[in-house]
């Protein structure tokens, strides 16, 4: 079966894909959008288009500012294809996929990597019960199922916490409690930067409606130096930890844990692209140019995944990186790529006071009882991870070969940034030095039959 | 450049630490046998214990599938497998069952009965077929239309970062000496002895011991020999983790598959398909279509296991020769010893390895005869 | 309890969960369905640890289940189908922590 082949690859349909698919459409370049969900949109605008029909208010106004960014995807002429895992680029830029069990290879000229954020883990002992979700993924029952756990427990920091708890508010659910881990060590780092946030009024707005509308309809709890969650075989409750030395049990079957979001950097890695740390944000991102090019000359990063600005920033990205792309094939874009990028700073201006703000405490970063479990694919604990640190291991590489973590088949997702910092913390090296998994291919597992449908069909 | 502190030694050579370059298993293994011996070891490794080919690779351990002429040293290398448990102070370090080559093909069987009276011409009685039924006895879930195949027993698996690591362990107990992360930059000849000049400092000895594996060459170069390899990269695949159902390990006749399942029911999976590889920067690349055609051999063999997830792909920098028999022997000057090219299927030897080049560096005869892999095979 | 927070209505579709009968609307995703059932462990993970959906995005693989005779399927990337049949998997049986 020969390649198909794209002048333009875009993979990951969610504000950045999507916006950057309107720019090279226009421009005439064929292109190809590739999306692991069922429906355009990412994480922010999930579920978007189906929404616009029975229109829950309890989203919220910023949500169905997606629609019609949406709506002039779905005419641009792209071709769509949904329902698609991306798990390898290669160094000439054939991307293997693989969709309903069978794997493809595509080329493309041009690749864009617009692959969005993943939540930063937040280790506490009992995380992996039953009723324990991240707050993206309470977000996301709400966006596409219109289903909301009554009398649920938020904890941590960082404003899609604050945004999912308001939608909750408003869509009649009543919210137990909020634990919020942001402390005065947080406000006295941020506040210098406040000034450049006040360029975005109407995100500040947002923020403290929602802030005072949490306020106003549920218990918030502050000022807390360690959270436990108790339970056997599903979350009983939580148990908190005053920094005054008080505790404060509260019962719940859902827990909901939120401390920021990162770049999901695990195909930007495994395609082998430079990454650097980024200590504002405590996390990778990939190493671009001001357009959005990685350290491979035909692929772009755009949107969260190079570096966390919100849905704004990231339609604004994939623009940016579309119209350097569509200069390249011969149709320059100067003036267009200034505005852009104009704007696209404009709306990272709000970072370095949110980044810092909303930078998680080092005791909630790392996990603070030994049986909490680090690696959550393979069951390693902090003590194991800290026995292999003791035997010797010096990195992430050499302790996978200790312990296992970082060996599942979440490739690290969930605990490469916990077990870094325990590396680092360790060996008093800074999180740069200490640096992260090698990730390989495939970035998602696939099965056998799939990889060698790319040969021919299973033997029987 | 100044001297590392501590490697002027006054009296003889015998007490000048040999230096050896490379901390995968060769260089670990030697480094273990010449500390058993009280002879003072440094061992150079430019990047960490185990972290190329010997630390990556299928970790087949046999004796199976050899060329005629590294028999014997696989033979001697498998009595120390045998006790390395002992050896090494582990546990369960080898996993020792057999190692089959299966024919799923008129083609395969035919290569199996030639290979099989090859061997017995030769002398070699380890190898014996094994017919269908016997074979489906022993591995149920093989495929219903295997004919038989090629079977060792005692053959078996073990891993190899954990051995590797037993080695390097074990070496530093009695004594050895290993300095990570350092680059050797050149070697010169001084006097009656070598300067090893590195990026930490200069080292003084009268032997060093060039197990670079693929950058055996870069070294060997450096000594004054040229001896030519190329770095390849064999891509393996690692699956999640299944109910046991294989204890042995499973190739096939005629091609390069090596199949096995690991006590936590994860398979690797190698195929002999090559990536990319980039030795001078520690980088490799997978090819999609190579690793889904030894997949796909893979599933003629165990079709059962159609919906196993991939987990990881990798592949290790192997420095391969143009005969793909490995160079073991002294170079063309005195004092220098060279043991690297093992050409993808080195690990199983690395015991008997460690032994030999152990016994050159110190003057002894050693137990096999090196002469098939003479480093003169390479000079004219 | 997971609860609906919009009026339900759609065409039903029947599911089996560890040989429970199930109800969820056409459309829905797997895991939200299994939730809205009251069902939060979905499996067994290495060393007997109960699991369910975590991160509801396909990045965190805790929400793994056997549909239909073919295990390893992330609930919340799966949309319902009328007769699904649905099993909670488990681990198998693991040697721990180090791979050596």
């Amino acid at each position: 079966m020969a390649n198909q082949h794209f002048q333009i690859a875009i993979i990951g349909a969610g504000p950045a894909g999507m916006a950057a698919a309107l720019t090279t459409t226009k421009a005439g370049l064929e292109t190809i959008v590739i999306d692991d969900q069922k429906d355009s949109g990412g994480q922010v605008y999930r579920h978007l288009q189906a929404n616009r029909e029975t229109l829950p208010a309890y989203l919220g106004k910023s949500y169905y500012e997606g629609a019609k960014l949406g709506q002039s995807f779905a005419d641009c002429g792209a071709l769509y294809r949904p329902d698609c895992t991306v798990w390898q680029i290669t160094d000439t830029h054939e991307i293997a996929l693989v969709s309903r069990g069978k794997a493809e290879l595509i080329t493309a000229d041009y690749i864009i990597i617009a692959t969005g954020a993943i939540e930063r883990p937040m280790p506490v002992r009992g995380w992996t019960l039953p009723g324990v979700m991240s707050v993206g993924g309470a977000q996301t029952l709400l966006k596409q199922a219109a289903l909301g756990a009554d009398d649920a427990v938020f904890v941590g920091s960082g404003p899609l916490l604050y945004l999912t708890v308001w939608q909750y508010i408003k869509a009649g659910l009543a919210v137990r409690a909020v634990i919020d881990i942001t402390g005065a060590e947080q406000w006295r780092s941020a506040i210098p930067f406040a000034p450049l946030a006040l360029l975005q009024p109407d995100m500040l707005a947002m923020g403290r409606k929602w802030l005072r509308d949490i306020r106003q309809n549920t218990e918030v709890i502050k000022h807390v130096s360690a959270v436990e969650i108790t339970g056997q075989s599903q979350a009983q409750g939580v148990s908190c930890t005053l920094s005054s030395g008080g505790k404060i049990d509260i019962d719940s079957n859902h827990i909901f844990l939120h401390q920021g979001v990162v770049p999901n950097v695990n195909l930007t890695m495994a395609t082998g692209l430079d990454h650097q740390w980024d200590h504002q944000a405590h996390c990778w991102r990939p190493v671009t140019d001001v357009t959005g090019k990685s350290s491979d000359e035909q692929i772009y990063i755009a949107g969260d995944g190079g570096g966390i600005g919100g849905a704004k920033a990231a339609a604004i990205a994939g623009r940016l990186a579309a119209s350097a792309i569509v200069a390249r094939c011969g149709k320059p874009r100067f003036l267009t790529q200034l505005y852009y990028k104009l704007r696209h700073l404009h709306y990272l201006s709000i970072r370095p006071f949110l980044d810092r703000l909303y930078l998680p405490p080092v005791h909630f970063r790392l996990a603070q009882d030994d049986d909490t479990i680090i690696c959550r694919c393979e069951a390693v604990s902090k003590a194991d991870i800290n026995a292999a640190l003791a035997s010797g291991a010096s990195g992430p590489n050499q302790l996978k070969a200790f312990c296992r973590a970082g060996m599942g088949r979440c490739q690290g997702r969930s605990c490469g940034l916990v077990v870094q910092e325990m590396i680092a913390s360790h060996t008093g090296q800074s999180m740069a030095e200490t640096g992260y998994y090698r990730l390989r291919p495939p970035v998602k597992p696939i099965t056998l039959a799939e990889l060698a449908s790319l040969e021919g069909p299973w033997p029987d | 450049m100044a001297r590392l502190a501590g490697t002027r030694r006054a009296g003889t050579a015998a007490t000048r630490p040999v230096v050896i370059i490379g901390a995968g298993i060769q260089g670990c293994a030697t480094a273990f046998f010449m500390s058993q011996r009280g002879q003072p070891v440094i061992v150079l490794e430019k990047d960490h214990v185990g972290r190329h080919a010997s630390g990556v690779n299928a970790g087949g351990v046999r004796r199976l599938g050899r060329d005629i002429a590294e028999i014997p040293l696989s033979l001697a290398s498998m009595d120390w497998w045998n006790q390395i448990d002992q050896l090494l102070d582990i546990d369960k370090g080898f996993h020792r069952q057999f190692y089959v080559k299966v024919a799923l093909d008129d083609a395969g069987a035919d290569l199996a009965s030639r290979r099989i009276q090859q061997l017995h011409k030769a002398g070699f009685q380890h190898e014996i077929w094994v017919d269908r039924d016997q074979l489906l006895c022993r591995i149920p879930h093989l495929t219903k239309s295997v004919l038989g195949g090629v079977l060792v027993e005692g053959d078996g698996w073990a891993l190899p970062w954990k051995i590797t690591r037993a080695f390097h362990d074990k070496a530093v107990a009695l004594g050895a000496e290993f300095r990570t992360p350092v680059t050797v930059t050149s070697i010169n000849r001084h006097g009656e002895h070598w300067q090893v000049t590195t990026d930490a400092g200069m080292i003084e000895t009268d032997i060093v011991v060039n197990c670079a594996g693929a950058w055996g060459a870069q070294i060997a170069k450096m000594t004054g020999d040229i001896l030519p390899i190329e770095a390849h990269a064999p891509m393996l695949v690692i699956t999640d983790r299944q109910p046991m159902f294989l204890q042995s390990v499973v190739g096939v006749m005629g091609g390069t598959l090596s199949f096995k399942q690991l006590d936590n029911g994860s398979m690797v999976i190698g195929g002999g398909k090559r990536g990319v590889a980039n030795a001078a920067r520690n980088l490799t690349q997978i090819i999609p279509a190579g690793l889904s055609s030894f997949v796909m051999t893979a599933g003629r063999v165990f079709p059962h296991l159609r919906d196993v997830s991939i987990l990881r792909s990798w592949a290790g920098i192997e420095g391969y020769t143009s005969d793909d028999l490995p160079i073991i022997g002294t170079g063309s000057q005195s004092g220098i010893i060279h043991g690297f090219g093992f050409s993808a299927h080195g690990f199983q030897l690395g015991p008997a390895v460690g032994e030999a080049l152990a016994d050159l560096a110190m003057a002894r005869q050693t137990r096999v005869n090196l002469a098939p892999f003479s480093p003169r095979r390479f000079t004219l | 309890m997971f609860k609906s927070t919009m009026p339900e209505n759609g065409k039903i579709v029947h599911l089996h969960f560890d040989g429970e009968a199930i109800t969820a609307f056409d459309g829905d995703n797997l895991a939200a369905a299994l939730l809205r059932a009251g069902k939060t462990q979905f499996r067994t993970a290495v060393k007997n640890d109960p699991r369910g959906p975590y991160c509801m995005m396909g990045v965190c693989f805790e929400c793994l289940v056997e549909i239909d005779g073919r295990p390893n399927q992330q609930a919340c990337q799966i949309i319902v189908r009328d007769g699904m049949t649905i099993h909670r998997q488990s681990a198998p049986d693991s040697a721990g922590k180090a791979s050596g």
